[in-house]
């Protein structure tokens, strides 16, 4: 709970941030390499370069796709329930 | 908030729920005592219309127009009374500045609108979910003109509250639309298509702002002293027997909404009426206080206002409704004319009771003691930052992802050129370029090269079928198609098939002692296509080119060589390589000839016919209806029956049989098709069934194929089925990630032959396209 608490109040920018940047980097990356067809032709030659790329792609683009919006969601929910106090008491 | 103010909600609490119980029941038990269909009602979402309404009458237009002009008339006596006696001393705002939330509002409110009123481009894909952000803004706006005025406002005095409101407001207009179905006065456009959890969850958060912006709206027009003192001292209204009185309105209203469901035409306004009837009779019967208390004294306040606010609001909702893609259109028995926006004008009058019924429920929401929601230091109790925490991310996550995904794939389903054509310079880049089957990693070079031969193939393909739909130019189609033929026949590209065999498959058409099915049939299908494109485009009055004499006649010759090879085959079946049979290949065997025949003009030969009837009886699973993926020589079963050989059997079968590919693509949808999240995933087995994944079915997770769910794109497009077709290309556009550049749509995580499936499959001619003669 801390550590999603930690992620929701701190990392989640800088988290988002690097997911978003990484994404992009490799998606170009990737479109200027024709997309997997040629990934694969890699993996031949280098494979840790290539699997590892296409690995990190698909993890970045499940956290932005799937995970990103509930996270944003939550993350914005407890910064406004803080400040839901009682004031008619 | 007052003590008598705190137990007059209490009790309005306790009024309600015996009222919306009744009202949930009631309709339906009238339905089954007349003994009509109860399940019509089920019907979900909502898009049978089978409620026929009455066509208007003057005379019931004016029965009706008395009634509500004698609600509407108190109230305007009331403003103007109010407006007299304030004359010059309302109180303006309070000297604070507008707050800057309410400019935020104000600033969501402006640009939701104009995005629901125009079709920019960018915005296509969430053109329908406009609805709330626009009340959203609505909702901070006034709320921030009543701080503005009066330096307070239910929002900020009791947030955690009028957060409640949203989810209770979500619950309290389902219940409407439940009532709704009895009665059909309003429908929904534009939401074919929709799954059933995107309605559920999207209908939801545009529901969730009713009670908001009344209640806010409500309150802003009790800032003014002119409306406070209009509704205050108003007529004194004493009834003389109110409990009596409360139960035969009781009884009344229960009885319409028996039969709300029998008589829709003539009861259709107890929707509105009814429950508050009930809330209002049931909380009088029990002697509990109610917003009427106060009336005897002249005070109308607690009915006025929010009835007023209602009118409002609705005035909004109509206005906004009128442009906005996601709309609503009435149908209303007897009053359909004059309409002020969608509204018949005298529809509006149903706003009335409506805003009453919504102070009710947040008088309800109100009262829930401070003592259940909040700790002893006054901040929200953790169980319900949980909660609430949680519903926000389900939501989030329900509705998000798929929102994105999805956004393209209206302009997929109706052949918006601009997309097909960006799919068709995305597979032609493969074609066009220099790729050989080392380009491929499958892990075997038979593989390989099918991978090689099977991008040109689905490139044809989609080639053809993008001039079916009257998306490319057939010409431009046909010397695009010519490419692929060129490059199928490239000695290169068929040496997968020659080194199985053991022989040439086209220096030996004139001998059937070497099948060669696969190479053949698929070559030959799309060949077939392009003839039959030509013939197309010739019956529309072109003169299309770019099919050459060399390719018309290996298509003559390839389909001379497998009908004689079919009739042969004691068991219809050709072999793929040698000893190997699968159906599949068969269909494209069989719909290759099918089409040829179609293409040069002549009647389907027997020999089709025959075959439909053996693979009906003998190649589908008697138990699951889907396509057995192999077979030995004699016939019998080697595989079982797979998602992969059904959908894409059925999709080749679409130009030979539509009804066998219907059949097929039904036992899939029943049997293999899910969904998660609203994406599409179909399953590589039936259930219960499991199994590795191969080179047919692609990699094989948690059960579902890759080749399965895509293959499947194409048979909800020839059969209709929107709302898988959605579902599937979210699915594609997560997984498969489509990347634009320069006009071309590739496919990032797919391969040169996901490129060209995914064409083919999204370019997939529709029924109403295969069954043409010409071009549309």
């Amino acid at each position: 709970m801390k550590l999603l608490r930690c992620w929701m109040w701190t990392g989640n920018v800088a988290g988002a941030a690097i997911c978003l940047v990484g994404y992009v980097a490799l998606r170009h990356w990737l479109a200027a390499e024709k997309g997997a067809a040629q990934l694969l032709s890699l993996a031949s030659d280098s494979v840790p370069v290539a699997l590892i790329g296409a690995a990190a792609y698909v993890v970045f683009r499940v956290i932005l796709v799937v995970l990103l919006p509930p996270l944003i969601a939550l993350a914005l929910w407890h910064r406004f329930s803080d400040g839901m106090s009682c004031s008619e008491r | 908030m007052t003590g008598s103010r705190k137990q007059r909600s209490w009790h309005a609490g306790a009024g309600l729920g015996t009222g919306l119980l009744l009202c949930l029941l009631l309709p339906l038990v009238g339905v089954w005592l007349a003994g009509e269909p109860v399940g019509q009602y089920w019907e979900f979402p909502p898009l049978t219309r089978y409620v026929q309404h009455a066509p208007f009458s003057w005379p019931a237009f004016v029965l009706i127009g008395l009634a509500v002009a004698g609600l509407v008339a108190p109230l305007v006596a009331g403003l103007v009374r109010g407006g007299r006696q304030v004359r010059g001393s309302e109180a303006g705002p309070t000297g604070a500045a507008f707050p800057v939330w309410g400019w935020a509002g104000l600033l969501l409110t402006g640009v939701a609108w104009i995005l629901a009123w125009t079709r920019l481009e960018w915005f296509a894909g969430f053109q329908r979910h406009t609805f709330f952000p626009l009340w959203l803004g609505y909702i901070l706006t006034v709320s921030a003109l009543t701080q503005w005025r009066t330096g307070s406002c239910r929002m900020l005095r009791r947030p955690f509250h009028f957060l409640l409101l949203f989810g209770v407001s979500a619950a309290f207009w389902w219940f409407f639309e439940y009532l709704n179905r009895f009665v059909q006065n309003w429908h929904y456009m534009n939401i074919a298509g929709v799954t059933r959890l995107e309605y559920v969850t999207l209908g939801s958060v545009s529901f969730s702002t009713v009670l908001p912006a009344v209640s806010a709206t409500e309150e802003f027009l009790e800032s003014f002293a002119a409306v406070r003192r209009g509704f205050s001292g108003g007529r004194r209204w004493h009834v003389p027997h109110p409990r009596a009185l409360a139960g035969i309105v009781l009884a009344l209203a229960g009885v319409g909404l028996l039969g709300i469901g029998v008589l829709p035409d003539l009861l259709y306004p107890l929707l509105w009426v009814s429950p508050l009837l009930l809330i209002l009779g049931s909380s009088v019967l029990a002697g509990r206080s109610t917003r009427l208390d106060a009336v005897p004294q002249g005070d109308w306040r607690p009915v006025a206002v929010p009835a007023l606010a209602a009118l409002v609001c609705g005035f909004f909702w109509e206005m906004w409704n009128v442009r906005s893609l996601a709309a609503w259109e009435y149908s209303v028995p007897f009053v359909g004319r004059f309409h002020l926006f969608e509204m018949p004008v005298l529809g509006y009058g149903g706003y009335l009771p409506f805003g009453i019924e919504c102070a009710l429920i947040a008088d309800a929401v109100s009262a829930i003691p401070d003592r259940v929601l909040f700790t002893a230091t006054g901040k929200v109790k953790s169980v319900w930052v949980r909660a609430v925490g949680a519903v926000c991310a389900v939501l989030a996550l329900v509705t998000a992802p798929f929102m994105i995904c999805v956004r393209n794939a209206e302009r997929a389903w109706h052949d918006r050129p601009d997309y097909q054509a960006a799919l068709a310079a995305g597979a032609a880049e493969w074609v066009e370029g220099e790729i050989g089957a080392d380009d491929f990693k499958t892990g075997d070079p038979l593989f390989d090269g099918e991978w090689l031969f099977g991008t040109y193939m689905m490139s044809a393909m989609g080639h053809g079928q993008a001039a079916l739909n009257g998306v490319q130019d057939p010409s431009t189609a046909l010397a695009r198609m010519e490419q692929c033929f060129e490059k199928m026949r490239a000695a290169e590209v068929r040496q997968f098939d020659a080194r199985s065999w053991g022989s040439d498959p086209l220096e030996s058409l004139e001998s059937d002692d070497h099948h060669h099915a696969a190479y053949l049939g698929y070559q030959n299908l799309a060949l077939s296509l392009a003839r039959e494109v030509e013939r197309r485009a010739r019956l529309a009055g072109l003169a299309p080119t770019g099919f050459s004499e060399e390719s018309r006649e290996w298509n003559r010759r390839i389909t001379r060589a497998l009908a004689r090879r079919l009739e042969q085959s004691p068991t219809l079946l050709l072999q793929t390589y040698p000893n190997e049979h699968y159906p599949v290949d068969n269909a494209a065997v069989i719909s290759s000839i099918a089409l040829y025949d179609r293409g040069t003009g002549q009647p389907a030969r027997d020999l089709v016919r025959q075959w439909m009837t053996r693979c009906r009886s003998r190649y589908v699973d008697p138990e699951w209806g889907l396509l057995i993926q192999a077979v030995y020589p004699d016939g019998a079963p080697l595989d079982g029956p797979r998602g992969s050989g059904t959908l894409l059997g059925a999709y080749f079968l679409a130009y030979a049989d539509r009804e066998f590919s219907r059949e097929l693509y039904a036992a899939a949808r029943r049997h293999l098709a899910r969904s998660v999240l609203n994406f599409g995933l179909v399953r590589e087995y039936p259930p219960g069934n499991w199994g590795l994944g191969d080179i047919d079915s692609g990699p094989v997770l948690l059960g579902f194929g890759v080749s399965s769910t895509g293959f499947m794109i194409a048979t909800t497009r020839i059969h209709g089925d929107f709302v898988y077709f959605r579902q599937l290309a979210g699915t594609a556009h997560l997984a498969g990630s489509p990347y634009r550049d320069n006009g071309r749509l590739n496919w990032l995580t797919g391969t040169p032959i996901g490129d060209a499936i995914l064409f083919a499959m999204f370019t997939a001619p529709k029924a109403d396209v295969l069954e043409l003669e010409g071009l549309p």
